[in-house]
């Protein structure tokens, strides 16, 4: 019996391999897109993760409502049109006729289910973006209607970040999100997934049914996990690869100078901090945070580490997004007042744990640097690196004192990344540092509300200056994103907001 | 073999100004060396650990003799500081399982039965693994650091000792001095600590020369992949590492630190070539 099932299963496998293998013509070899990054896919569930490596992915199997065009204007997606009520509470989208990568329509219902499942889901991650949706009504197969506990400006805006990409309600309730999220999982966007192999690559296959006509300009893509960023190089001048993430910014000179590949700097709405625990000692205490801002010499840390590729972080938002308060001085080095601070504070011999995700050559200097300055105002320090997924995970428990740190904004408008980073009441506890002010949340919520952009500008700017000044976080710098492309390939790029713009590739003949 | 009996017979003891030229020149090496890393604080100009973020990257010459680093630290200063790491990773990678895989080699070999038959399964299972892997996945376990990566090296280095000396111990206990020894009714453990151990030692000694090269290497290798010494304590290859993604613009980073691993590993390999000679002579 034992023999028997596995000759089934020996000709089956075969089968199905005579068959895929049926589904390119002789002779036209699909033009294949193949991209190294240092961050890991970990989920194809665009709710359960808001991992770096994932939202690279999540983008290009998934169509959201909106989408975002090169020059980064808010354009159509899946919905057609749309229109808002009088009291800017209701909107309602007509959906297009577009079809999930099984061939089945994308109705009104998968919307609902979609926007839903975010909300409610308990393992949702960032649920954010919809927590303000009171309910979401399929009113016909092509119009779907959605119902907001209050006015919300940046709606629209909201509605096109990667984590809200739209997925088949029959398919993950079919198979159960375990099984529609790893096999093969059901697509709405340009690409579905041919073959994942966890820790090594992610293959796409162009979805036939996208609904952008002539897009993906390619056959496909593969996203390969490549941690080392020497390796990275490698692959990319010896033409295994055609782009690579993260160059490093300690080369991004010279191979600029050398042009044999090229290295774009693109905008990015992305700020690197350092993240402080405030629930515990000692940076609990105002002065302690505020003795280790003033006790860095960041000037001399966006030289030395950044390469000057980017500013000096003036806010604990990035620069690129909308109202960024462009003129406030941020935290100057003075050493003095850091230390007569830390004497009030009494809390100078204290022992800091810095937790780093390894490896990245970048975090090990900034915590070398970090370690020496904390210590010229006796705060003593021990860096710990450890993986990526335990990083993320001890942030979350709040187990660590600081951690060195980055993060992007899916979009230009301050809402989301506000929320994401200094709100205390948002979910996350402000990027789980536990820094959490009334006056802050409300400015944020009533920002969201608040129609007139002058209005939102003094709102937004108010909840910079309120954050930056208690040390939610210790703002670094504002880095472009340093990846490097072959010059073989045209179309490839990274929008601000993290994503590739993949379907637009194709190699040069 | 006639003739080397003569040569022994003509030669009692091997004479300093007759050691093997290439054991002088490894002994002036390791010797450079051991006295670099005591006398570090005051044979370099700067502090190890010191940055200096007004002067990274600068080649050798004005700013130091082997330039600085992306901090700024002296390259050299490291260089030497890193030495006593990397000889402390050496010296006690290699005494740690020397100690222990000859006491067990010794009465394995001597007393036989079914302790002897236990302890080569463990011998032979260990060895089934490769010697990196196995240190490798040790430190990843305990977690980084010097001490953890002694540890590592004493549970798998061990092995091999406790083989090589098991091996002599059973060709010497059959030997006629021993027979003689244990008719004239000595002590049994005097006998193995007395007679056997001595004449076990030689190729001990050897390839211990040989394994500390191994054990640095390794010390080197965990370092360079973050495993090792933690930062900011300079280790011959975790600077390797760091200079890496500067290797474009700034090659003494990584350099120094290489030669100076190579260097001290060429000093290892001559004193063990050289007392291999020396010692088959005498024997």
């Amino acid at each position: 019996m034992r023999i028997s099932v596995m000759f089934l299963a020996l000709m089956l496998t075969s089968i199905g391999s005579i068959a895929s293998a049926d589904e390119s013509p002789p002779g036209s070899r699909p033009d294949i897109i193949r991209i190294a990054s240092g961050s890991r896919t970990l989920t194809l569930d665009p709710t359960r993760s808001w991992n770096s490596g994932d939202i690279e992915t999540f983008g290009q199997l998934y169509s959201r409502l909106f989408r975002r065009d090169q020059a980064g204007n808010l354009q159509p997606g899946l919905a057609e049109r749309w229109e808002m009520s009088a009291d800017a509470r209701t909107y309602t989208f007509h959906l297009r006729d577009a079809r999930f990568s099984d061939g089945t329509p994308i109705t009104a219902d998968d919307v609902r289910f979609t926007l839903l499942r975010m909300r409610d889901d308990p393992e949702a991650l960032y649920s954010e973006p919809v927590s303000g949706v009171v309910d979401v009504v399929a009113v016909d197969q092509r119009t779907v209607r959605v119902m907001l506990a209050e006015p919300n400006v940046p709606f629209l805006d909201t509605l096109e970040v990667c984590f809200l990409g739209i997925t088949s309600r029959a398919d993950v309730e079919n198979r159960g999100p375990g099984k529609a999220f790893t096999e093969h999982p059901v697509t709405s966007g340009p690409y579905r997934v041919r073959e994942w192999k966890p820790g090594d690559r992610l293959v796409l296959e162009a979805n036939p049914y996208y609904w952008r006509e002539g897009f993906p300009r390619n056959g496909g893509a593969e996203l390969i996990e490549v941690i080392d960023a020497n390796t990275r190089i490698a692959m990319l001048l010896a033409g295994e690869v055609d782009a690579i993430r993260q160059l490093g910014w300690s080369r991004a000179e010279s191979f600029r100078a050398q042009g044999k590949v090229s290295v774009p700097l693109e905008p990015a709405n992305l700020i690197w901090l350092i993240l402080l625990n405030h629930a515990q000692p000692p940076f609990d205490d105002l002065r302690v945070r505020q003795a280790a801002a003033l006790a860095l010499d960041r000037q001399a840390m966006a030289r030395v580490v950044l390469r000057n590729l980017g500013r000096v972080a003036n806010t604990t938002m990035p620069a690129s997004l909308d109202h960024h308060l462009a003129d406030f001085p941020g935290w100057p080095y003075d050493l003095e007042r850091a230390r007569q601070l830390m004497a009030e504070a009494g809390a100078a011999g204290h022992e800091v744990v810095i937790n780093i995700a390894a490896p990245s050559p970048q975090m090990e200097l900034i915590g070398l640097i970090l370690q020496a300055q904390w210590a010229d105002i006796g705060l003593k320090t021990r860096i710990v690196k450890m993986d990526q997924g335990q990083e993320v995970q001890r942030l979350m428990d709040g187990d660590y004192n600081a951690s060195i740190n980055w993060w992007y904004n899916e979009n230009p408008d301050p809402d989301l990344a506000l929320r994401w980073a200094v709100c205390g009441s948002c979910g996350n506890r402000a990027y789980y540092t536990n820094y959490s002010n009334k006056e802050v949340d409300r400015l944020i919520a009533e920002a969201a509300r608040e129609p007139d952009p002058a209005l939102r500008r003094v709102l937004y700017q108010r909840v910079q200056r309120i954050s930056t000044e208690e040390v939610a976080q210790i703002p670094l710098f504002y880095p472009p994103w340093v990846n490097a492309y072959s010059h073989a390939i045209e179309g490839l790029g990274m929008t601000p907001a993290l994503q590739w713009t993949l379907e637009n590739a194709r190699h040069l003949r | 073999m006639s003739e080397q009996v003569i040569e022994m017979t003509s030669r009692p003891g091997v004479q300093a100004d007759e050691l093997p030229l290439n054991l002088k020149i490894g002994m002036a090496v390791v010797i450079a060396w051991v006295l670099l890393a005591v006398l570090a604080p005051w044979v370099t100009p700067a502090d190890p650990n010191a940055l200096d973020l007004d002067n990274v990257l600068q080649p050798p010459g004005a700013a130091g003799l082997m330039g600085t680093d992306q901090v700024g630290r002296d390259v050299f200063t490291r260089v030497v500081f890193a030495a006593r790491i990397d000889l402390w990773i050496g010296f006690a990678g290699v005494v740690l399982p020397l100690l222990i895989g000859v006491t067990a080699g010794l009465f394995s070999g001597y007393f036989g039965g079914a302790a002897d038959a236990l302890l080569m399964r463990v011998v032979d299972i260990t060895l089934a693994f490769p010697f990196f892997v196995l240190v490798l996945a040790i430190v990843a376990a305990l977690g980084p650091g010097v001490g953890n990566l002694i540890i590592a090296l004493a549970l798998v280095g061990w092995v091999s000792y406790a083989r090589l000396v098991r091996a002599e111990v059973m060709v010497i206990r059959n030997a006629e001095y021993i027979q003689a020894v244990r008719t004239l009714g000595f002590n049994r453990f005097y006998i193995l600590f007395r007679h056997v151990m001595p004449n076990a030692m030689a190729p001990v000694i050897v390839y211990a020369m040989t394994d500390m090269l191994l054990v640095i290497l390794a010390g080197a290798g965990l370092g360079f992949i973050g495993l090792g010494v933690q930062p900011p304590t300079a280790e011959w290859g975790a600077m390797i590492a760091d200079g890496q993604p500067y290797i474009e613009e700034a090659w003494w980073i990584s350099l120094f630190p290489g030669l100076a691993a190579i260097s001290f590993g060429i000093g290892l390999s001559l004193i063990g070539d050289g007392l291999a000679r020396m010692l088959r002579v005498s024997n």
